[in-house]
Formats: structure tokens, sequence, C-alpha cells
């Protein structure tokens, strides 16, 4: 068998390439889901490409205690709590889309406490709006202050190409090509495998538990970022899927 | 920009010579998205207080009237006529006076101030541990399609915020209303004791299981002994009975939330 592309202009111009003989060229016309697990290239499929890549450091401000007065015996503080929210960038889709957010390196989940002193704790997590992405910070402080704590984000946002457009199922040109009414082009950045370094994972897994009232998290690398001393559960977490853009 | 066709492997490069597509390398496309709204409550736990009890001497003041029959002696003047008989004068009588400490039994009634022992309670409340979790299916794929990643948005709503006396309402940093990146597990709720330690965590972890894309709503909290004290006291009755002091407030609140969350989940799978 060999690596086939098939481009067929007149019926609905799809574009295929699979691995068999030519004999089967009718059978991925149009794909059942278990012939998905064949194609290498599909012009029916929504193919997931790289948006935009915004990195920025937040630089989250101190979050001072309040020590006017006492709530409880022996203690010297009030409870207090506030919301803050920062921009992390800005994009042009006009729309939320599907993203992948890193906290300082590592692919984050929302929610996740970015800093603890005695308690009084800070955690944050992302938000896409049409334009903009933003990181939403909620804090609690009591006996201790919030020192001011710079965080790096970065995020991934994705196109995926639901729909096709045109009228030609193959071109080439010298500096460009196409395939697939535009599915397959030179004019996007696609995601594609990678098992060295990639640049993100992608996962269909769970990332985090809780036992014990404690906190478990294993991104979708696999490496675990953060376990509370009180956590006695047996999540291990698995590794996804490599991608690089 | 190059199209390379040969020794079984097709690729595709742009015109800066960058790699767009390649057969060895699969590529992830959409073949789903999925919208639903899962509702759930996060429920309460068992609650339980512990109680000191002590005195406080002399903290309770009555106004009372009192009856009681009792032995008296008082030191009084008394005259007593004493006759005394002889054989030449015969009878003799006379009063004789004189002070002399005379007891008796009483009935002695009065109104008046004293003083009691308070009785006090020294009360924290305890949530008990507890672990649950519920899982929903959002939605299904077709069979075999055997997909390889989820990318998750999820729109968050808290109608009932839980709480506890100590910390307030627990910390959520979900910003309700927006579109939050939610992909694989998202912590809703979250509460810390003093010693740095999570006491409770909540989570919504978003995963596939089969054909079937789930939403499971993880609960957990260890025992926890509020550093609220709340104190009663009261005065016994001043025949004796003893008195229950009570708290003037709860020393408990009601743990549990209630989450509306809507999903979009776009569901993925890489080419071969």
């Amino acid at each position: 068998m060999a690596k086939t592309l098939h481009a067929d202009g007149n019926s609905g111009g799809h574009t295929y390439i699979f691995n068999g003989t030519a004999s089967e060229v009718s059978s991925y016309s149009t794909p059942t889901a278990t012939d998905i697990g064949k194609l290498y290239f599909h012009s029916n499929l929504s193919y997931l490409a790289e948006s935009q890549v915004i990195e920025t450091t937040v630089a989250h401000p101190q979050r001072t205690h309040n020590s006017s007065s006492s709530k409880w015996s022996s203690t010297t503080y009030t409870v207090t709590n506030g919301n803050a929210e920062h921009l992390v960038g800005s994009h042009t889709k006009g729309v939320a889309v599907p993203a992948i957010a890193f906290l300082n390196g590592s692919q984050m989940s929302s929610g996740h406490t970015v800093q603890n002193v005695s308690g009084s704790l800070r955690s944050v997590s992302l938000f896409v709006t049409s334009t903009e992405v933003k990181v939403y910070e909620e804090f609690v402080t009591f006996q201790s202050t919030l020192p001011a704590i710079s965080v790096t984000y970065k995020v991934f946002l994705f196109d995926y190409l639901s729909s096709a457009s045109g009228n030609v199922a193959l071109s080439m040109t010298p500096t460009s090509f196409s395939a697939g009414f535009g599915k397959l082009s030179t004019s996007y950045k696609y995601t594609r495998r990678q098992s060295t370094s990639p640049d993100f994972y992608l996962s269909k897994d769970k990332t985090a538990d809780v036992a014990n009232g404690g906190l478990k998290l294993v991104p979708p690398d696999g490496t675990t970022t953060y376990e509370s001393s009180n956590y006695n559960g047996s999540f291990s977490g698995s590794t996804g899927t490599g991608v690089d853009i | 920009m190059s199209v390379s066709i040969q020794n079984n492997n097709i690729q595709v490069t742009d015109s800066s010579n960058v790699v767009i597509f390649d057969t060895s390398t699969p590529m992830p496309h959409i073949t789903n998205v999925i919208t639903n709204t899962i509702n759930h409550t996060f429920p309460n736990t068992t609650h339980s207080t512990s109680t000191n009890y002590g005195v406080t001497w002399n903290a309770c003041s009555y106004f009372e009237f009192t009856s009681n029959y009792e032995y008296i002696c008082n030191n009084e003047y008394v005259c007593n006529w004493e006759c005394t008989y002889s054989y030449y004068d015969g009878f003799s009588c006379s009063n004789v006076c004189g002070w002399q400490n005379v007891c008796g039994y009483e009935y002695v009634s009065s109104w008046g101030w004293f003083t009691g022992n308070g009785e006090d309670s020294a009360t924290r409340g305890i949530a008990q541990s507890s672990d649950n979790g519920t899982v929903y299916t959002i939605g299904s794929v077709d069979t075999g399609l055997d997909p390889d990643f989820l990318l998750v948005e999820a729109t968050f709503s808290r109608t009932t915020s839980g709480g506890q006396v100590d910390f307030g309402t627990f910390v959520s940093s979900l910003k309700t209303g927006s579109k939050v990146i939610a992909n694989g597990s998202t912590v809703v709720e979250t509460a810390f004791a003093q010693d740095g330690d999570p006491w409770l965590t909540r989570l919504v972890s978003v995963y596939l299981d089969g054909d079937d894309v789930k939403a499971e709503f993880k609960h957990s909290n260890k025992e926890y002994t509020s550093l609220t004290v709340n104190y009663g006291t009261c005065c016994p009755n001043p025949r004796g009975y003893s008195c229950n002091p009570g708290s003037s407030f709860p020393a408990t609140r009601d743990i549990s939330s209630v989450w509306s969350v809507s999903f979009k989940i776009y569901v993925g799978k890489f080419t071969i």
C-alpha cells in the first residue's frame, strides 16, 4: 500500500490522503467515524490551526491583610477578600475561541492557587471574550499579607476550519498550496503531533483530583505541578498527545 | 513552497520552508462540538459542635424574697418574776432583770440581693470530613470514533454559595458568566486552613469515557474545627437548679453550593 493523495474536482472537491490502494479511493469520499482513523488528511475534517499566541507577565499587586479587629479569640485580623481582572492580551477573532493556557510554563487548570501564605491565598482563572484574554484573580487574606507576585501567562488561541471556501480541489503555485477547497492551505499554521518538546499537550483526561480536602494537579504533560500535603488519593494523571505548531 | 511526494510520504511546506503538513506527523482536527448545561449541588456535610463548660464565680446577682425557718439566738434583756420560799419569810417574789442569750426556731423572710456562680460554655463548630462526586454525561460521539482530546470552554454560575464561619463564602476564582478556559479539571471552590493546606476543594473535570464526554463534580473536605468560639453563659436558679448555657449564634455554616455550568466541548482526533 502507498500513501495516496486524491483530489476530486467533480464531487464536492473532496481531497484526501489515505494509506491504501487506488481501488479504495471511493471508500473515503465521505468518511465514517471508523474511516477517520485511516486518513492522513480529508477535506471534510475541521483542522485545528493556531490563531494567535499571547504571552505576558502579569504583576498581581500586594493584598494587605486587615489587622483592625479580631473575629475570634487570640487573633488580630479580619478576613478580607476581593477580586480583580488583568489583561493578558487582545485578539481579533471577534468570538471566544478554544484555547490552551499556561501558567509559569506549565499547562494550567483554571481556579489554580498561585499564592498561599498561611492560608491567605490568591487563585486565578483565564477567560476569553470576543476581543481579549483576561486573568481573573480572587484573593482572601487572614493573618498574612499576600506580597505582590508576577505570573507569566501564555495562551494558544485556535481556529478550527469547519467550512471550506471556494471551488478549488487542488492548487499549486510557486508560493502557495491549497487542497480541499482551502482546508489544507499554506495560509494556515496547522497543529501537528510532536513527541519531543512539544509546544503543548492535548488530552481527553482529568488533570486534577481531590481527597481528604486536598488537591493534586497533573497537567497533560504528566508531571505533578501541585500536591497539597493532606492529599491522600491515588490520582497519577496521564500524559496527553504532544503538539507543535 | 513545496509539495514533496516521495518515499511513501507527502509533505507540504510554505514559502518560508516551514512544514505545514506531513503524513508522518498526524494533525488534530475537531470532530464534534458538544454543548450542554449541567446543574449540580455540592451537598452539605454533617456538622457537630464541641463544647467546653466552666464556671464564673459570682457572675450572677439575684434580688429575691427568701424565707427560712431558722434557729436564731439573740442577746436579750429579760425580766422574770422570781419567787423564793423560806420558812421564816414565806414566799418572797421580785422582778429579776438581766441580759441573756435567748435561742429558738423562728420563721425569717426578707427581700435582698445575693450573688451566685454563673455557668459558662465555649462552643466550636465541627464540619465532618466528606467526599462525594457525581458524574454527568455532557454528550456523546459516534461509536468507534475514539477521540484523542477535548478542548473545553465553560461558563460558570454559582447560584448558592457555601461557606464557613471562620472564612466566609468559599473562594472561587472562576469569572462567572464568562467563557473560562476549562480544559481537563477546574478548581471551582476552595478553602484553606491556617496551616496552609486546603481543607475543602471542589473540582469539575471534563473527560472522555468511551463514546461519552462526561463531567465529574467532585468534592472533598477534611474535618475542620472552627477557630470561631461562641461563648454562652447562664445563671442557675437560686434554688440550685442548673442551667444550660447556649451559644449566641451558630458555630457552623452550610457548606453546600449550587453551580450551573454551560459547556462547549470541542471533541478532537488526530489523523494517523
